[in-house]
């Protein structure tokens, strides 16, 4: 069980170079459960890049991030990863040859989820994939596809949730729907991290902000204090 | 709690349930593995009676070749492991079975499994041919040579698959591994020389490659001192690097699976295309591992949009500088065959494949556009005419190279110096001839690999016309001009270089008009 004491996870100085081009320089961060964090910021800012290191995905060129008290890379960290870590990438990994109600029985077998049949049913109906339960990933849109895969993501056991532009691909309603769990989500004790192009969802959502330009962290804060900042209107994002 | 086991064996039987495939398609698959069996054992059974060898002795000191070849196969399983490896894993598994709480471990361990399988697989499969074929060949003892085969080539594929794992699980170890490879060229080119001369006692003992071949030879009937040491010596470095491989199977980032996983798929995409050249990039890049950016050469502004294809294709040949070094290095052959080719006609097929092989190396820029047949829209020109753009780079680089080549064997005195200066003024021409019918047959779209094995289209004999139009049309060019100069050379070489001029040039603009004429396959 995590620590209530401390942040749930911990992000110091964290930043990745590819070659010599730096994708993030250093983020500093605290999160705590209970909490959503929206990063902000244009096409190749480097939010990617941050959430798949939180994710421990990405090896990070300098700096840690800790999950409940853990250093993620570190060798061990990847057990709490595995074991605390939801996280949807945005472009949909599926297997070509299971349908959608293959990849949440696969999931839920996984992660010994104990009411899968009910969480699926409860998921399938929100993302309005229920008539897509026996359809194969190439019978579906690059939409529902992603809905498939968040309804993986979620359906899994977390505390922390991380999405990578989640909103990307999806209808109103589906927005709508997702933006409503989020907030159960959050309000159940997860931490939800995501980063979006929709400043609307990201406002409604996050109760911090943190806005990224050019691999370097503008600016953290509430909604409040990141227009007050001017940053973000700077960025162009406002 | 779930076992990995059963979440693959889950994964398994659902794939199975949607697999498409039909009875008759199972039975076509079963038909085409019993054609290749029976082709086999034609092809195996005359060498059996050994009535093909009319020597049966020498063909012992044919397996001396064997560690030479081993290592060059040992080497390339390493190198596969720089950008691939034995623990490879499809992105879906690593999104929702790696990143899950299922033991890594033990999941990376079944991945090394099946890989070791497929290793012990070949092993017994090429050991078994080696054995049978060899005993058939020097009619000695059958099994013993097989058994000393399959054990030895399996040994060796184990081997190698293992320390294949240590080069995929550690960067500084695949960066030994690709630094080294000219050094082990060099090697097996020490080696070759080594059994060309008769010590193949120190082919044998120069590492597991030779350890592998020893006992075959042994039980070949040649005598091998310590061929059982170095059979032990390799069943226990293959059981040392297994024990390793084990133990480390589960060091490796989800990065560089992620990596690998992403790299094994566009490959695999663009080998499904036949696309060769552009899954040798992706295994060029994976190996890279984000060291090498290449060379930092941005495109210029030019002053007018006509210049821009130009200036496109230098900076690919700039960024690209070993199209220009093969491509000189056929011109230098060409140029050789030219000078050997007084009193032996034959050689003239030479000058010919030389000038046409550096100009296909030099049209790789016209890639650009095939690889991605749309592209042309954004461009204001036609497709043909962007085809027919892109060749003016190609040609000016022949010419130069054409230019350098005739100057080297000018001043070597290999030609005499009018017609080295009459060769030189023909050059830009004789580039242009070649150059654009080689675009001709590149200028198609990447060759769909079940077009080439279903029989659609005409299957393979579609690519006939397209591989032989290019060579045919220059070949017809640069054969009329030959034979124009030589009937004009009566009249002296002015007469003959403006008469060579005239009619090459003619036969450019033909081809030139040719190629503005076609259209991208996708319209």
């Amino acid at each position: 069980m995590a620590d209530t004491h401390r942040p749930l996870v911990v992000a110091e100085g964290l930043g990745r170079d590819f070659g010599d081009v730096t994708a993030l320089e250093s983020l500093d961060l605290e999160m705590n459960g209970s909490e959503a964090i929206a990063l902000i910021g244009h096409n190749g800012s480097g939010k990617t890049t941050a959430l798949s290191m939180l994710a421990g995905r990405l090896e990070p060129s300098r700096g840690t991030v800790h999950i409940a008290g853990v250093d993620v890379h570190r060798r061990g960290g990847s057990d709490t990863v595995r074991a605390l870590v939801s996280f949807i990438p945005d472009a949909p990994a599926l297997y070509p040859d299971l349908t959608v109600a293959d990849h949440l029985d696969l999931v839920g077998m996984a992660h010994g989820v104990g009411d899968a049949e009910e969480r699926t049913d409860m998921l399938l109906d929100l993302f309005g994939l229920e008539e897509r339960r026996y359809s194969l990933p190439r019978e579906l849109s690059r939409g529902l596809r992603q809905k498939t895969q968040l309804a993986c993501g979620l359906l899994r056991p977390y505390e922390v949730l991380i999405l990578d532009e989640p909103v990307s691909g999806l209808d109103p309603p589906s927005r709508q729907a997702l933006h409503s769990l989020l907030r159960r989500v959050k309000g159940e004790g997860a931490l939800v991290v995501f980063s979006t192009h929709d400043l609307i969802f990201a406002e409604d959502l996050a109760d911090r902000i943190v806005v990224v330009g050019d691999g370097r962290v503008a600016v953290v804060g509430t909604r409040d204090e990141v227009v007050a900042s001017g940053q973000a209107r700077e960025l162009g994002l406002q | 709690m779930t076992t990995e086991h059963e979440v693959r064996a889950f994964v398994r039987r659902r794939r199975k349930a949607h697999d498409p495939r039909r009875l008759s398609d199972r039975l076509i698959d079963l038909y085409t593995w019993f054609l290749a069996t029976a082709i086999a054992g034609i092809v195996i059974a005359p060498l059996i009676h050994g009535d093909l060898v009319p020597h049966p002795g020498a063909f012992l000191d044919t397996l001396d070749w064997l560690p030479v070849l081993l290592l060059g196969a040992t080497w390339a399983v390493l190198r596969y492991g720089t950008w691939q490896g034995p623990v490879l894993f499809t992105t879906p598994e690593l999104q929702w079975e790696v990143a899950s709480p299922l033991n890594r471990r033990r999941l990376a361990l079944m991945k090394l499994r099946r890989a070791s399988i497929i290793a012990i697989g070949v092993g017994v499969v090429t050991g078994g041919l080696v054995g049978i074929g060899s005993a058939a060949m020097v009619r000695h003892d059958a099994l013993g040579m097989t058994i000393a085969a399959v054990s030895g080539l399996t040994s060796l594929a184990l081997l190698a698959t293992a320390l294949s794992w240590h080069v995929e699980r550690s960067p500084s170890v695949g960066r030994v591994v690709d630094v080294a490879t000219p050094v082990v060229l060099l090697l097996v080119a020490l080696l070759a020389v080594a059994v060309a001369r008769g010590q193949s006692t120190v082919a044998l003992w120069s590492g597991p490659w030779g350890w592998a071949g020893a006992p075959v030879l042994a039980a070949g009937g040649r005598s091998v001192p310590g061929w059982v040491v170095l059979a032990t010596l390799l069943g226990v470095a293959a059981v040392v690097a297994l024990i390793s491989a084990i133990g480390t199977v589960d060091r490796i980032s989800y990065e560089e699976l992620w990596q690998r996983s992403e790299a094994r798929s566009s490959a695999s995409a663009a080998l499904f295309f036949g696309d060769v050249r552009a899954a040798k990039g992706i295994a060029r890049r994976g190996r890279a591992r984000g060291r090498f950016r290449g060379r930092e050469l941005r495109m210029t502004r030019v002053a007018t949009p006509w210049l821009a294809i130009v200036t496109r294709d230098t900076l690919t040949l700039r960024r690209n500088v070993g199209l220009v070094v093969v491509a000189a290095s056929f011109i230098a052959a060409a140029m050789v065959a030219g000078v050997a080719a007084t009193g032996r006609p034959i050689l003239v097929a030479g000058v010919f494949a030389g000038l046409y092989a550096a100009a296909s190396r030099l049209l790789e820029t016209i890639r650009l556009e095939n690889d991605r047949p749309n592209a042309h829209r954004m461009l204001p020109w036609t497709w043909g005419t962007i085809l027919v753009l892109h060749c003016i780079v190609p040609t000016a680089t022949l010419t130069v190279l054409i230019w350098i080549g005739l100057g080297v064997l000018g001043i070597g005195g290999f030609v005499a110096q009018t017609a080295t200066w009459a060769l030189i003024l023909v050059a830009p021409f004789i580039a242009g001839a070649v150059v654009l019918p080689a675009a001709i047959s590149a200028s198609r779209r990447s060759f769909p690999i079940e077009t080439l094995i279903s029989g659609a289209e005409l299957g393979a004999l579609s690519l006939v016309p397209w591989l032989l139009t290019g060579p045919t049309l220059a070949l017809i060019a640069l054969g009329v001009a030959s034979g124009w100069i030589k009937q004009s050379l009566d009249q002296g070489i002015t007469m003959a270089t403006f008469t060579a001029i005239a009619f090459l040039a003619t036969a450019t603009f033909a081809f030139g008009a040719w190629l503005n004429s076609r259209q991208p396959r996708d319209q």
